[in-house]
């Protein structure tokens, strides 16, 4: 997917409260740091990044590289 | 595009622009996220990429990338870094677009004999999504800094003046329907003349963007046509639901 897509994506996907209904108690989280390895290719000068083949490699993989992400709520600097 | 040394080296300006323009598609896509209904979305404060490339020299000295393909000895390490995108750019950002007077996209404008794909995404580079951004250019300079053609940017320009319909929906009013229009440049300096399947109707609200319009009882479905001057029209459909107490 294009770097957009999985930006947009890792960020829906990581919880922002965790909320215990019992209790009524709930932690949030307030800053996440990500260092994610990924396979990325330029295509019509756009970058586009998956997650590494794992298990999948087949030997004739490309070179992986990195992309670093920090996300913090409210963040306002 | 700049000339290419091989199939998939491209010029270390047009990487970089294109995946700033990536960004600010992800600001854009995260603020709407925010707006609707997820007031605690993440904001990306920061980002760094670090990419396995080769590079190559063009004769005329020019610096292009290439990834490095599989089992490619001998790789440099590009590492990228970008500021912070906050959240208070991000609602900076969004505000501008809200602002937006024609928030059409350049595709809604036409087929690629007006822009092709190529020359959307060099001004997509330029951070130009709407055809509101588009109106605001200056086709000479545009032309001097991505090499679209003057003429097709002006033939372009010319269409995005033109009054279009994008949408239309029904108004629920106590005893009768209204119709809602939606659209770009639908009204100038006076309200246009509207007619429901070639019956003039009244326009209670008029702006370059949306018109309410009162059909008259008769009308159910058909076609209707917004006149913004002479020679000027907007054709669309509609469909109204029976009004209540109808038989």
């Amino acid at each position: 997917m294009d770097l957009c897509a999985m930006l947009v994506e890792l960020v829906g996907r990581i919880p922002s409260v965790a909320y215990d209904e019992e209790t009524g108690e709930g932690l949030g989280v307030q800053r996440v740091e990500l260092r994610l390895p990924i396979e990325a290719r330029i295509e019509s000068a756009d970058l586009w990044v998956s997650a590494p083949r794992g298990r999948l490699a087949t030997g004739f993989d490309t070179a992986l590289g990195l992309l670093a992400i920090t996300l913090e709520q409210g963040s306002e600097t | 595009m700049a000339p290419q040394a091989s199939g998939s080296a491209f010029a270390v300006e047009d990487f970089v622009q294109n995946l700033t323009a990536q960004l600010d598609r992800a600001q854009d896509a995260l603020a709407l996220k925010a707006q609707t209904g997820r007031p605690l979305t993440f904001a990306l404060k920061d980002l760094s990429v670090e990419l396995k490339v080769f590079w190559e020299v063009q004769r005329d000295g020019r610096l292009l990338v290439r990834h490095a393909s599989p089992n490619e000895q001998g790789a440099s390490t590009v590492h990228l870094a970008f500021t912070s995108i906050t959240r208070a750019m991000v609602e900076e950002n969004t505000f501008s677009l809200a602002l937006d007077e024609d928030t059409r996209t350049l595709r809604d404008l036409g087929g690629k004999e007006l822009l092709d794909d190529e020359e959307r995404r060099k001004l997509d580079m330029l951070g130009v999504r709407t055809v509101g951004q588009f109106k605001r250019l200056d086709p000479a300079q545009t032309e001097a800094i991505v090499g679209i053609p003057v003429n097709r940017l002006r033939a372009a320009l010319e269409k995005s003046a033109r009054p279009a319909v994008t949408g239309n929906r029904v108004e629920r009013r106590p005893g009768r329907h209204l119709l809602r229009i939606q659209g770009a440049n639908l009204m100038k300096d006076e309200p246009p003349k509207v007619r429901l399947s070639g019956d003039p109707v009244e326009v209670l609200e008029a702006s370059a963007t949306e018109l309410l319009v009162r059909p008259l009882s008769v009308h159910r479905e058909g076609q209707f046509e917004i006149e913004v001057e002479e020679g000027e029209v907007a054709t669309g459909f509609y469909e109204l639901p029976p009004q209540e107490g109808a038989a």
